[in-house]
């Protein structure tokens, strides 16, 4: 990949992250609004599908466990760490009990 | 003016920015096997600064595939930044334009995500804390570029340390989507994500997002 082809990939995702943020702001109750609101909840839940389905290294019994239990986890603390730290302890147990 | 905000932004991201490290490293290590020198590999991460384009960029690259369809699938994945850009748009009314320069610069689904879901509505505190998390996102994918370029591939791979980004993203995950309405919308959108999976590299991540996002406003429209 060559630098022309870096500075224009860069160029361009500047461009989409600026788009809106450059334009005067929508006024609270735009019906826009009503659908940005979910954003987060419509992109977030894809970001965690396309994580865990593209992590082919490990076996997908044990990625689909340690998410299982980091969803749990997520519901009752809200603490991203505590998530992460128990579903990788989870997974490497696994994996080392399928493993051996 | 308060530093509190900046410092909160920092310490929420850092659990997450933990996950970042291990995307950055599997960045570099992909732009090593496509041929790029370090200082395009580090060019790159600081110049277009988004994980899954550039694998996604890389991946075609080595598959030599035009320069045109490199570039404009790098785009479409990246689309989704403008659903960011809109949303957090509404929550900085009176911020000057160099401020949403800097913003953009830095916008990142991990720091949208993180700036989302704080519910601290104080004047000004908002950018502060996006600041604070957004920088934090930048400094630790340009350290797992480092690490990618210089231990790479010494790092054990039975760790499968990149797999902690899809913890990150379950732990942002859940409790966005909190009501029956944001329920609807994570549902339609991953129900699209699967049913476009043909579609190569990522690219389905933007019609699920959209269709997601109109299902959650249908959804409360009728409530």
């Amino acid at each position: 990949m060559t630098w022309p082809t870096i500075l224009a990939i860069g160029l361009a995702t500047y461009l989409i992250r600026a788009s809106f943020l450059f334009r005067r702001t929508e006024r609270s109750g735009s019906p826009l609004e009503r659908y940005l609101r979910y954003v987060p909840a419509a992109v977030l839940p894809i970001l965690a599908v396309s994580a865990t389905t593209s992590a082919v290294a490990c076996p997908i019994e044990t990625r689909l466990a340690a998410v299982a239990v980091g969803v749990a986890v997520a519901w009752k603390t809200r603490n991203v760490g505590a998530v992460m730290l128990v579903g990788m302890t989870v997974l490497w147990v696994l994996n080392a009990w399928a493993g051996s | 003016m308060s530093t509190a905000p900046l410092l909160r932004g920092v310490v929420a991201a850092l659990p997450i920015a933990v996950s970042v490290v291990p995307f950055g490293m599997a960045a570099a290590v992909s732009a090593h096997q496509a041929g790029l020198s370090v200082i395009g590999t580090l060019g790159m991460s600081s110049v277009i600064f988004a994980g899954a384009a550039q694998l996604t960029a890389l991946e075609l690259s080595r598959m030599n595939a035009p320069t045109v369809v490199i570039i404009g699938a790098a785009i479409i994945v990246n689309l989704r930044f403008a659903l960011y850009s809109a949303a957090l748009a509404r929550r900085i009314p009176d911020q000057p334009v160099p401020i949403r320069a800097a913003m953009a610069s830095v916008l990142t689904d991990q720091a949208y995500a993180l700036s989302a879901a704080d519910d601290d509505p104080g004047p000004g505190h908002s950018v502060r804390f996006y600041f604070g998390a957004a920088c934090t996102f930048w400094i630790a994918w340009q350290l797992g570029t480092l690490l990618g370029i210089f231990v790479g591939a010494s790092v054990p791979a039975d760790l499968h340390l990149g797999f902690s980004a899809a913890l990150a993203f379950v732990a942002l995950a859940v409790p966005a989507v909190r009501t029956r309405p944001a329920l609807a919308a994570a549902v339609t959108s991953v129900t699209v994500y699967f049913l476009a999976s043909s579609l190569p590299y990522g690219m389905g991540i933007l019609p699920a997002a959209i269709s997601g996002v109109i299902a959650g406003g249908l959804v409360e429209g009728t409530a």
